[in-house]
Parts: structure tokens; C-alpha cells; sequence
């Protein structure tokens, strides 16, 4: 690969052409941005997390760990992390399941399954706005498309007003989201599925006739790698982006039972103008998502450098 | 025998079991493109037409919620500004991903290896985990008063994925073409341009697709970061014009829905394969 280089006689133009420089160059852009737009984030929130500042003024009190333990004596605070937690246990187990049986089910390449497919994956490209519309409409309780559905087949005392109390809220949105999502991870499951050579059924089914079985020793086990990637993408979404839809949905009502963590850190910043208490949570947000994914992700990397 | 048969038992067409499987799959189906449908057909209806009629098609296809919506809303506005940001946030996606793709694949320099991890960490840590503190960044370089800000966090939290899916583009051709060129006397940046590039272009045209489902569609970081409505994008837009003001003229809300929906629906039709190609390749 260095030949790429050779051909230049001094040492000076062999330095400009070494690997390591021209590497790091080209890599260059990219790590810019993320260092301001990635780890500037990082750097403000520990810094803002020290003191107390209401967003707009000029002075910043230095309060040290003050704001961190505000918010591990704060109630709200251990509700929303409950509610965060529910959320993504939630969507693990509406989407993942499902997604894992219509994969195996659809991975045949006739035209039929391809248009279920597409069928089943269609919500994934629409705006998280257009679908909280969608779904606010769609849960209304007196003029919601589902409600009048229920009466219309006689099912009056189902008709409830799903976002509106507390025990229905933040299960109606976790479907929604499994509405949204659960084509995604279908789509990974179903590559995973298409690069297992067929010699391990093969040899499975002169093994046993269990459909079950073949399942749990030869699919599962198979399909590792995607199943742990499913589990990022579902973790970082129930601590990341479902904010923004849960936000949009309720906003973390009625009575806190869909306040994310995420939300909570937003509506302390912005309504109750406490940034400073606000970055203490954003930094223990990222705490806990940075310790939970950093053993998948070297996981995945090392996997994918050996390959 | 295809392995799948395993599972559908399709050797025996017609079973009960393989009816069974298509009722639930005709099931699914409808749970997800039934919403889809109502909300287009009720954009065509009026509103005593809904409450008369909420599931059926419409009588005549009403054009005048769309025009409300284009008229009576800025949505014109967002829709420019989500041009704006979608087309200069894709453009340095796309160069930055290139140069930093091409370098982890086909350089052999000693750091890469951390690079790339750093590169996967960037892509599974949700930024909005940071909203807070980005929102205070972006105030304090200034840049509160424009799209910029949007654009670049959208570029850092795409990095990550553009740069891994280019990384394995780039790996997939073989060197020869490389060599060839070299031979010619192309440098390095000729040699990505002329030979590189033209050969990765279904790879970088699948990470443009993608991107632009993200950038198209990202609705709570313009929310927080835009200070004001001039600058929404049409996610944001969409639910601060739309929603809770038109609550009492439902079709009018999904005259919305379909206008910020339909340029997504025109790639998906065509290039729905690429999608699903862009989602393969980053899983693996």
C-alpha cells in the first residue's frame, strides 16, 4: 500500500507521504467535527454540571457536586429513570420477538414476502413529527380512529383515553414506537438470516424435527451478532431519539408516567431554567448508556477489524 | 431445498399452516400501512366528512385542506429550510465519510484501528443524550441564529455510520484498479476521485439515501436547537403549526402529514432496496 508513495527522494516528502500522516489527514475533517459537535457537548455538560446557571445570565455559581447530588435525592429524577428503564424493556420486547418471527417467516425471496416487507418496513421512513401526529389522531379519545373502531365492534368499555391516563400512556406510545421501529430490526434480522450457510440446517434437520430446536441451536446462536446490534440500536433509541417522539406525544404526562430522562433533563432546562442541574443529569445519562454499550460496541469493532 | 423451507414448509403449498402464516403476515401488514392509509384518505376529506365517514374512502378527492396547509401555515418556509439543511448536511456527510472511509479501509497507518472504534462509539452513543449541553455549545460559538448548528450536530452524530458504511464500500474493491492507477501516476486524492469514487458510487449513493431518510425526518434536535420558527425545519414545523392549532380540523393536520411525508415516499418507492442494503450493511 505504501508504494502508493515511493518515488520521492527526500526525507522530507517521504514524511509527507508516510501512511500514518496521510491517514490521520484524511481522517482529519471528520474528527473535527466531532470533536466541537461530539466532544464539546461532553466538555460543556462536565463543566456546566459544577454550577449553577440559569441559561442566559452572565454569572455561573460554582456549586461542585451540588447539582449531582440534587439529583440523586430527587424523586422525579429516580421516576424518570424507572420510566426510562420500562421504556426500554418496553421495546425490547414488543419489537425484537416480532421482528425475529417475521424475519425467519419472510426470508423467503418470493415476490409475495417482498411486499409484505415493504409493507411491514414503510413506517421506518417517516418523520418521528408525522408519526406522533399520526398517532395523537389516532389515539384521540372521543374523535381517534381506534376508539371508534372499538365501538364499532362493540368493545365500548376498551375504548379508553390511552395518552391521557397514566396507567395507558406509556404503554400506547411503546406500541407506537414497536409500530415505527419494528420493520428495522425485521431488515437486520432478515440479513443475518440470509448469511447462514445452509449446511447448518441441513445438518440440524437430520438432528431433530423441532422446529423449536432448530431455532434455539442453530438460528438463535447464529444470529448473535445481530441480536446484540438490535439491542444497541434499541437501547441507544430508548435513551436517545425516543425522547423526542415521547416529548412530542405527551410530554411526559400524565402525572410523569412517560418522563424519560431525556425529557426531564429538557423541561428542567428550559422550564424551570436550571442548566446547571440539567447538564448533572445529561452526564449521568451518558454514564449509564456509556457503560452499558461499551462492551457491545469493542465487541462489534473487534469483530469487524478481523474480518 | 432453500433453508427457509425449514420454517414455511413450503414443499407443501397450501397447508393450513401456510395459510395461517399469511393471515398473521396480512395481519401485520394492515397494523402497519392502516394508519398510513387513513391518514392520506382522511387528507382528502373534509371535516364533517370524517365524522360521518372516519374509515371509508373519500367522496371526492378535496384538494382544499392541502391548500390551507400550504397557504395558512408557513410550511413553505420549513420546507425550504429542510432543503437547506438536508442538502448541506448530506454534502459534508458525504465528503467527510468518504476521505475518513477510504483512509481506515485502504491505509494501512497505525492508529486506524482506534479510529474505527471511535467511529462505532460515535454511532451508538444517541446524541441526544448530550441536548442540553449542545444546545449550550452551539449558543456559545454563535451559531444559535442560524441553521449551522443543526447542520453540523447533524453532521457529528452521522459521521459515525457514513464513515463505517464507506469503510466497508471502499474494503469490497479489490486493490488492482488501485495499482493501475499508481502505475498511471495518479496521486492519492486523483486516485479517490477518478478511480475510487466511480467504483464506491452505489456504496456512496446508498449512504446518501440513508442520511437523508436521518436529516429529512430528525424532528427533536431542530426542535431544541432552532431558536425560532423562522429557522424550523419541517419536522419541527410540522408539529408546531399542525398540531394542537388545527385540532378542530383534523384532514387539515394530515394535509400536513402527507406534504411532509411525500418526498420520503417518492425515495422509498424507488430506491427501497438501497435502503434496505444501507440498514444491511451497517448491522453487519
Amino acid at each position: 500500500m505504501n508504494n502508493h508513495f515511493v518515488n520521492s527522494s527526500s526525507k522530507w516528502k517521504q514524511f509527507l507521504h508516510s501512511p500514518n500522516l496521510v491517514g490521520w489527514l484524511l481522517c482529519m475533517p471528520a474528527l473535527g467535527i466531532l470533536g466541537l459537535f461530539f466532544l464539546g457537548p461532553v466538555l460543556v455538560g462536565l463543566r456546566g454540571s459544577f454550577y449553577e446557571w440559569d441559561g442566559a445570565s452572565p454569572t455561573m455559581t460554582f456549586v461542585g457536586l451540588n447539582n449531582y447530588i440534587k439529583v440523586f435525592q430527587a424523586d422525579r429524577f429516580w421516576n424518570a429513570m424507572l420510566i426510562n428503564w420500562l421504556a426500554f424493556f418496553g421495546t425490547l420486547l414488543t419489537q425484537m420477538p416480532l421482528a425475529l418471527f417475521l424475519a425467519i417467516g419472510l426470508s423467503k425471496k418470493t415476490r409475495i414476502m417482498k411486499v409484505y416487507r415493504s409493507a411491514i418496513f414503510t413506517p421506518r421512513v417517516i418523520s418521528i413529527a408525522a408519526v406522533g401526529l399520526l398517532w395523537s389522531l389516532v389515539y384521540h379519545p372521543y374523535r381517534g380512529p381506534l376508539n371508534k373502531l372499538l365501538i364499532a365492534i362493540g368493545l365500548k368499555s376498551w375504548a379508553l383515553g390511552w395518552l391521557g391516563e397514566p396507567n395507558t400512556a406509556l404503554i400506547s406510545l411503546i406500541v407506537a414506537t414497536a409500530w415505527f421501529y419494528f420493520g428495522f430490526h425485521m431488515i437486520i434480522f432478515m440479513a443475518g438470516l440470509a448469511s447462514i450457510p445452509e449446511e447448518c440446517f441441513e445438518a440440524a434437520m437430520l438432528e431433530t424435527n423441532s422446529r423449536l430446536d432448530i431455532l434455539r441451536y442453530v438460528t438463535l446462536p447464529m444470529l448473535r451478532e445481530q441480536l446484540l446490534i438490535s439491542f444497541v440500536f434499541i437501547f441507544g433509541g430508548a435513551f436517545g431519539p425516543l425522547m423526542g417522539f415521547f416529548y412530542l406525544m405527551t410530554l411526559g404526562g400524565p402525572g410523569g408516567s412517560t418522563e424519560l430522562l431525556g425529557i426531564y433533563m429538557t423541561l428542567q432546562a428550559f422550564l424551570a431554567n436550571l442548566f446547571g442541574y440539567a447538564n448533572a443529569i445529561s452526564m449521568v445519562t451518558l454514564f449509564i448508556v456509556g457503560i452499558v454499550l461499551i462492551w457491545p460496541v469493542m465487541h462489534v469493532a473487534r469483530e469487524r477489524l478481523e474480518y | 431445498m432453500s433453508k427457509q423451507d425449514h420454517y414455511s414448509l413450503s414443499r407443501k403449498k397450501f397447508t393450513l399452516r401456510s395459510l395461517l402464516h399469511h393471515i398473521f403476515y396480512i395481519l401485520v401488514s394492515t397494523a402497519t400501512l392502516g394508519p398510513l392509509i387513513w391518514i392520506i384518505l382522511l387528507s382528502f376529506k373534509t371535516s364533517r366528512e370524517y365524522t360521518a365517514n372516519p374509515f371509508g374512502l373519500p367522496e371526492s378527492f378535496f384538494l382544499g385542506n392541502y391548500i390551507r396547509a400550504l397557504t395558512d401555515t408557513p410550511i413553505v418556509t420549513f420546507l425550504i429550510n429542510s432543503i437547506i439543511v438536508t442538502s448541506a448536511a448530506l454534502a459534508l456527510i458525504l465528503f467527510v465519510s468518504t476521505l475518513a472511509g477510504y483512509a481506515l479501509a485502504r491505509i494501512p497507518f497505525n492508529s486506524s484501528r482506534i479510529l474505527f472504534v471511535v467511529f462505532i462509539m460515535c454511532n451508538v452513543v444517541p446524541i441526544y443524550v448530550l441536548i442540553i449541553p449542545l444546545f449550550v455549545l452551539i449558543n456559545l460559538i454563535g451559531l444559535s441564529d442560524s441553521l449551522w448548528g443543526l447542520i453540523f450536530s447533524y453532521v457529528a452524530m452521522r459521521i459515525g455510520l457514513s464513515v463505517v458504511l464507506m469503510r466497508s464500500f471502499f474494503r469490497s474493491i479489490s486493490s488492482e484498479m488501485e495499482d493501475a492507477a499508481k502505475i498511471d501516476g495518479c496521486n492519492l486524492l486523483q486516485n479517490i476521485w477518478y478511480v475510487m469514487l466511480p467504483i464506491a458510487r452505489p456504496g456512496l449513493v446508498v449512504t446518501a439515501i440513508i442520511n437523508y431518510i436521518f436529516l429529512w425526518n430528525e424532528y427533536f434536535l431542530a426542535t431544541i436547537i432552532l431558536s425560532k420558527q423562522a429557522l424550523f425545519t419541517l419536522p419541527p414545523g410540522l408539529a408546531a403549526a399542525f398540531m394542537g392549532r388545527y385540532t378542530a380540523n383534523w384532514p387539515v393536520m394530515a394535509a400536513g402529514f402527507s406534504l411532509c411525508f411525500l418526498p420520503t415516499l417518492i425515495v422509498f418507492m424507488f430506491a427501497q432496496d438501497k435502503i434496505v442494503a444501507g440498514w444491511t450493511v451497517s448491522s453487519k
